[in-house]
């Protein structure tokens, strides 16, 4: 269930459902993690009661979307049941591969950028969709190792992606610029040749640096570049749902609160 | 392994060995120092995944003995599904077959209780029988209760399951 929403919202931890709950703080919608939603227990609870008032779309870690690993239909039947339960308005996951040869990751590893791995992932999404029965939504991840076989840029191969497949993308600012700081990638050339008629959601996080690489830890506020970013791009920002997503260091909801209407008033004052 | 993707079996295996592989031939010079990154992400998800689902072990253990014990198991363990909660099962067996461990064997009833526990959910028509006086043992360790009058008896056998009163939880033995 695909639906035009726009705003700034978060993505949903656990230690926020509570407050969250209690306070309804105004936000146009939230996105959970599918993936932490795959066992039973109270929090589904709390789920459904927050679905009452707030739209959701579901990010997933697990589709495998780069892979070579057969699909794994039970865990996509998971994430459709979810679906079917709390009806997100559309649903991501990764530009890259998770488990290799039954073995799984948890992490999002990088696949070469080549016409071979293209065509692999876009047979995988079809697959994907065809499953899921609705449109699904990849996201652009940080890497910190380059394949030497790579040979497109990886906004091309989002791009061509998207032909191939009709499924859409999901920018997150904070890897782009995660990504131009470890490997001098070219900020404007990615955002000015993406296309963003395809493009149908953002994510902004904050990076920690470690050592000489930048971490897409999600573990800061939003940082100036980013805010210059969003300033820079406004125009193909604004009409679209857009989340902070924060999974480390986390802050009191009223940081994350703040973090979002700052970023509201860049964008839409 | 197969040919056509052998970059990715190629940057895996990478990732889950922590002997030094010669990647040249897979990765620009130069950005293979980025490895340790994912290797390290491993481990510290793994590791954070068996603490969530051991919280009475780590106590026994302590986070440093935990930590130790943890980084040998995952080594050993790889995760073969893609539900985090689904790893460690074995962790209780692990545990109880290390030689240091020797004089505490009740690890291995307190593993299998907290893994029980961890999935009570799925385990609410389930029973498990362990040495008597595990429960116990395993009651005072999560709650921060002394333990010294707890006596583990391994010749007397108590069934552990769930029961749910108000809303709530809890674990008991039944005869």
């Amino acid at each position: 269930m695909q639906k035009n929403l726009t705003g700034v919202g978060i993505n949903l931890r656990l230690e926020y459902i509570d407050e969250i709950l209690t306070q309804l703080p105004k936000l146009p919608f939230l996105e959970i993690i599918a993936d932490n939603w795959l066992s039973l227990g109270p929090h589904h609870q709390k789920l459904a009661k927050l679905r009452e008032h707030y739209e959701i779309s579901f990010h997933c870690v697990g589709m495998n979307i780069g892979g070579s690993d057969i699909i794994n239909t039970h865990y996509i039947k998971k994430i459709k049941e979810l679906c079917d339960t709390y009806q997100p308005f559309q649903i991501s996951d990764h530009l890259s591969y998770q488990a290799n040869n039954g073995f799984h990751h948890h992490d999002l590893l990088p696949i070469p950028y080549t016409k071979k791995y293209l065509i692999n992932t876009s047979d995988r999404v079809m697959q994907l969709q065809d499953l899921l029965k609705q449109t699904l939504i990849v996201e652009n991840p940080t890497y910190y190792t380059a394949y030497a076989e790579s040979d497109i840029a990886e906004e091309d191969f989002l791009n061509q992606l998207a032909i191939n497949t009709n499924c859409k993308l999901l920018i997150d600012l904070n890897n782009i610029w995660v990504n131009s700081q470890n490997f001098k990638i070219n900020i404007d050339q990615y955002m000015t040749t993406i296309n963003w008629a395809m493009v149908k959601e953002i994510h902004l996080a904050g990076p920690d640096i470690m050592g000489e690489f930048y971490i897409d830890t999600h573990g800061s506020d939003i940082n100036h570049d980013l805010f210059q970013m969003i300033k820079k791009y406004q125009d193909k920002l604004i009409g679209l749902p857009i989340f902070y997503e924060r999974d480390n260091n986390i802050p009191k909801l009223d940081v994350m609160l703040h973090q979002v209407e700052k970023v509201s008033e860049v964008l839409y004052d | 392994m197969t040919d056509k993707f052998n970059s990715l079996d190629f940057f895996s295996n990478l990732v889950l060995s922590s002997q030094d592989i010669d990647s040249k031939e897979l990765l620009v010079a130069g950005s293979e120092k980025g490895l340790d990154i994912y290797r390290q992400c491993y481990v510290h998800t793994l590791l954070d995944s068996l603490k969530n689902s051991y919280p009475a072990v780590l106590k026994l253990l302590g986070e440093s003995n935990f930590n130790y014990f943890g980084n040998l198991y995952i080594q050993k363990t790889p995760s073969l599904s893609p539900n985090l909660n689904d790893y460690g099962a074995e962790l209780g067996h692990f545990l109880v077959e290390r030689a240091e461990l020797k004089d505490i064997s009740y690890v291995l009833f307190i593993a299998q209780l907290d893994w029980f526990w961890f999935h009570s959910e799925e385990n609410q028509h389930e029973s498990i029988q362990l040495s008597k006086g595990s429960l116990a043992l395993w009651d005072c360790i999560t709650h921060d209760k002394n333990v010294e009058d707890i006596v583990i008896d391994p010749n007397n056998i108590e069934n552990v399951c769930i029961i749910y009163e108000n809303d709530t939880m809890y674990l008991v033995t039944k005869e």
